[in-house]
């Protein structure tokens, strides 16, 4: 029995943290910002969405099935909304019941029947919820949500969970099967349902041991086998609830990534900004972008947010240089939380994006600040693309960011050539922010066409545009406006 | 026939070990090590073989082979339990025999019978499945292959065939039985089962719809033993009236088979626990990045050599912390002796101190910190290091520190090692260095090897049977200590780029990561 929400054939994998390189991309592309926008607070919601960002999809018909589905979710938010509480609701209460704290194990046996009483409301409620949407959707993934809880969940199953409940109770006596252990000691304690019909002649004349009301170790003794009985079962009780309340929070899980949409979405509108559903390219390098802007700048109240247009084909690696404070590190997190937003499914910050699937994204960002850090910088910069290079498959993209610029300039532009170089080499897209004139002069002059050049554009009154245009690298950044820009006319 | 995993057969055991810890240990802070190493094994009496250096190379290659093949994936796992279960069935059969030729209420009954039962056929599963791994694994060394040979044989003699086959039998007897309680009222009541429902299974099945991915266990630790024996055992004898054929069929049992236990097998097992001591000692060594290997035994004139090679208990003591930085060295040809001089705290004494510890682990057939090592079978190691605690006035210290030197030169021979570590420091430089040079002299007359830590730099040059090498500064120009240790003469290589090659991310090594 399962949701599919989010894939056709598995349910989101929600880990408590990500492997140190995507744990990068949440710093790098600022996707903090971006999460906190989706959750609103709701801390399994924002766990949620980043499981959704930090997992990308790399075929498009797994892109599009989630598309589909977030497209109907926009049109009828309030479906979204009302699965949401139920499966919050339910982990709620499974939270607060501290019966898994009793010691006494009778105590604990009634408490997990209780418990498992309370879910099946939860699941009469989504079939009820179920029920009144039959119809109203088209998406794939939707029609057989519906589906299922309608099948799965219908009202003879919920009535015999009910009915089994009521039964459990010790009236005539517990019945304990066991076997010899290996000491030949009891051993597999196993709670058998009794069969009332002719229990006193059947196990009147039985052989006994009686233990006296005055033997204080043999009746803990007794206590402690009945336990031991009792143990397994209440495992079995409680499990059977872990695995309603793993259906609840799955379900949780994926409904609260598409929540999560529906909030993000809201809020940008709300900004005045666009976001479109991206068509996705199979088969080449493309990409097509009108007004591609970085989703966190809104999202934190810069005004304006000014995009970049671009459109290209076939091309593997993108040189940006230019003025300091012109854009390209902002360009640089616009693309790379397109196409991780893209390859979730998601709709993505742009007028309109065409762009293909990376079987892989990488940050690769000069660190502000490493204070913590006790090997050199320049070590700890490669030891860090050390750790990213050990997981690189063939078609990723690599976005690099002011790297190798810890050494003079002369050996750390050989040092990015060189991997520059061996990543297009086998296989990989790079994007690479960079002030070696030495590193990127030589890629342009080399340029068998696969090769695109981009510039910060300096207005010639050294006002900046914040766009970006193709053209030769240059030498300078432009410190000195910037330099000016803090300091003023006086410096 | 098999003698033990230790040493190939009975001529090359020594005839006696040494139990008590050698003097170069502290200096070496191999008595850290070692103690580490033992102490989650206080059962079994290793510390003869941490002490014992062995120069019989035979027995050191044995020891590396078995070492090797415990390395090898899944041997350990399927090796360590099998004696572990072996060494304490060792511990309990004395127990047992005792207990089933008792006279007391407590003892003849069919409790402790029960735990004869339970101790025969762990044992007899132990052996069977190690001749099966054995197989399985394709074990190859003689000190493991050729245990699975012993038992093998021993699986084909007529005494075991009918302790196993009349052991089975009992324990398949039991295993047949299934019988019910019923609980009420302070009162247990026996019957046979009759195929009453498993309430846990309805649950299940009811609920199996939502089951998917791994549960967690809710089932409390409870005391299985009875807090009653007398419940027990009341529970158990009326099960011996309802069962008499199979209880007699165990009786029988006991009475054939009063001591079970191999003996080959079991010093098999006890011996074992030294290669597992170790292992389990550098496990999280390795696992924070370091590399152990087994050097290769440098015959007379060979080069001798260690790559990437670090000090072990500092490791060990560190592992929370991060590793230290590895060091090695060689020498060849003439060369005989290692000087190392440098900044202080610069990692001299602990660099002499890894080529100590190493040598002396060879020496046991252990592996030893590095990635490579060539080493040679040394006769003696002599440490003499700094004493701290007698702060005495300068020529008290002098006197003292040759008094402790004298006795090594004299018995030293072109086969010692000598680790000498800031000697004469308590004298003045004029002084230490004419002292200096003698007893180099004297050392280098001697044949042996040696690596002396000096805060004398004129050492370095004292002859071409020396070497000289140098705790290293960061050549950022900060002065930093790196901890290590390199020969003085530069590899030539930019400083960049020999941290890029050491993240393996030059065009060449990059291209071959990428393409797997």
């Amino acid at each position: 029995m399962n949701t599919y929400l989010m894939y056709r054939d598995k349910s989101l994998d929600v880990p408590e943290s990500f492997p140190y390189t995507r744990e990068l991309l949440l710093n790098d592309l600022e996707l903090n910002v971006l999460l906190d926008n989706m959750a609103q607070g709701d801390e399994d919601m924002r766990k949620a969405c980043r499981a959704a960002l930090l997992q990308p999809l790399t075929r498009k018909e797994d892109i599009l099935y989630r598309q589909e589905i977030l497209k109907e979710l926009i049109r009828e938010p309030e479906f979204a909304r009302e699965v949401y509480s139920i499966a919050v609701d339910m982990i709620h209460r499974r939270r607060t019941e501290h019966v898994w704290l009793q010691s006494q194990m009778n105590a604990l046996f009634r408490g997990a029947v209780g418990i498992l009483r309370m879910t099946t409301e939860g699941m009469r409620k989504l079939r009820l919820l179920a029920e009144k949407y039959t119809g109203k959707f088209r998406s794939e993934g939707l029609v057989s949500f519906i589906e299922m809880l309608k099948s799965e969940l219908d009202e003879a199953y919920t009535a015999k969970i009910e009915a089994h409940l009521d039964e459990l109770s010790f009236n005539d006596g517990m019945l304990i099967s066991a076997r010899f252990g290996e000491k030949l000691q009891g051993e597999k304690y196993t709670l058998r349902r009794l069969d009332k019909k002719g229990i006193r002649l059947k196990w009147m004349f039985a052989p006994n041991v009686s233990i006296s009301s005055k033997d204080e170790d043999g009746l803990k003794d007794l206590e402690l086998r009945q336990a031991r009985v009792i143990n397994e079962n209440v495992n079995t009780l409680a499990q059977a609830t872990d695995h309603v309340i793993a259906f609840f929070s799955t379900l949780r899980d994926e409904m609260g990534f598409y929540m999560g949409c529906l909030n993000l979405k809201e809020k940008l509108l709300s900004c005045g900004m666009d976001v479109c559903f991206p068509a996705v390219e199979e088969g080449q390098a493309r990409r097509v972008y009108s007004n591609l802007y970085d989703v966190s700048l809104p999202l934190i109240g810069v005004r304006p947010v000014i995009g970049n247009d671009m459109d290209y084909t076939g091309k593997k690696l993108y040189i940006i240089t230019g003025a300091n404070q012109g854009g390209k590190s902002t360009f640089l997190r616009s693309l790379g939380q397109c196409q991780l937003m893209l390859q979730a499914g998601m709709f993505v910050g742009a007028a309109g994006c065409t762009s293909h699937i990376v079987s892989g994204l990488y940050t690769h960002f000069r660190k502000e600040e490493d204070s913590k850090m006790d090997s050199g910088k320049l070590d700890e910069e490669l030891e860090r693309m050390s750790r990213i290079a050990d997981e690189i498959k063939p078609g990723s993209v690599i976005l690099f960011n002011e790297s190798f610029a810890a050494t003079n300039e002369r050996e750390g532009a050989e040092i990015g050539r060189q991997i520059t170089q061996a990543l297009l080499d086998s296989g990989n897209e790079v994007f690479s922010v960079t002030h070696l004139y030495t590193l990127s002069h030589p890629f342009y002059e080399n340029n068998d066409g696969t090769g695109v050049f981009l510039r910060a554009e300096r207005l010639s009154d050294g006002q900046r545009s914040f766009r970006l245009s193709e053209g030769e690298p240059q030498r300078t950044g432009y410190g000195e406006d910037v330099y000016k820009k803090v300091f003023g006319s006086e410096a | 026939m098999y003698y033990s995993c230790l040493f190939p057969d009975k001529s090359k055991e020594p005839e006696s070990f040494v139990s008590v810890m050698p003097d170069h240990f502290s200096d070496l802070n191999l008595d850290q090590i070692t103690d580490a190493a033992m102490a989650d094994y206080e059962k079994y009496d290793l510390a003869r073989h941490y002490y014992t250096a062995i120069h019989d190379t035979d027995v050191i290659s044995y020891r590396q082979e078995a070492m090797k093949e415990l390395e090898k994936p899944g041997v350990l796992d399927a090796v360590k339990p099998v004696c572990e279960i072996l060494a304490a069935v060792s511990r309990l059969q004395p127990k047992l025999e005792s207990s089933l030729n008792g006279e007391g209420p407590m003892e003849n009954n069919a409790m402790t019978k029960g735990q004869y039962l339970n101790a025969v056929i762990k044992y007899i599963v132990a052996l069977q499945d190690y001749a099966d791994r054995a197989d399985a694994l394709g074990l190859s060394s003689k000190a493991l292959k050729g245990f699975a040979d012993y038992v093998k044989e021993l699986f084909e003699t007529p005494g075991w065939k009918a302790f196993l086959e009349h052991a089975a039998r009992v324990r398949a007897s039991f295993d047949a039985l299934n019988y019910c309680m019923l609980v009420k009222d302070s009162k247990i009541r026996l019957r046979k089962y009759e195929e009453q429902e498993d309430e846990s299974e309805y649950i299940r099945e009811l609920f199996s719809k939502f089951a998917a991915g791994e549960t967690k266990d809710y089932r409390q630790k409870l005391n299985e033993n009875a807090i009653a024996y007398h419940v027990e055992s009341g529970i158990l004898e009326l099960l011996v009236k309802m069962y008499p054929d199979e209880f007699k069929d165990l009786t029988d049992l006991t009475k054939h088979f009063p001591h079970f236990l191999d003996g080959v097998c079991e010093r098999f097992a006890l011996e074992m626990q030294f290669y597992f001591s170790f292992l389990d000692y550098i496990a999280p060594i390795r696992l924070a990045g370091r590399n152990f290997c087994y050097p290769v035994i440098a015959a007379q004139g060979d080069r001798i050599e260690a790559v990437d090679s670090f000090d072990l208990a500092l490791a060990h003591s560190r592992l929370s912390t991060g590793m230290p930085v590895v060091n090695g060295f060689y020498l060849e040809g003439k060369e005989r002796v290692i000087v190392v001089t440098g900044p202080n705290q610069g990692g001299k004494t602990t660099f002499a101190r890894s080529i100590g510890q190493m040598l002396h682990l060879f020496m046991t057939g252990l592996c030893v910190p590095g990635t490579r090592a060539q080493l040679p079978p040394v006769s003696h190691i002599f440490t003499h290091f700094e004493k701290e605690e007698n702060v005495e006035n300068g020529a008290g210290k002098l006197m003292d520190d040759l008094e402790r030197i004298k006795p090594m030169l004299d018995a030293a021979d072109r086969d010692s090692f000598f680790i000498v570590n800031e000697i004469f420091a308590s004298t003045t430089l004029d002084d230490a260095t004419a002292i200096s040079r003698q007893v180099m002299q004297r050392l280098l007359d001697t044949g042996a090897r040696a690596i002396w830590v000096t805060f004398i730099d004129e050492m370095a040059e004292y002859g071409p049977e020396i070497v000289s090498m140098m705790s290293m500064v960061d050549d950022s120009g900060t002065e930093k200590r790196t901890f290590r240790i390199e020969r003085k003469s530069a590899d030539g290589l930019a400083h960049a780029m020999y941290i890029a090659k050491k993240h393996a991310l030059t065009y060449e090594q990059l291209m071959g990561r990428l393409r797997v």
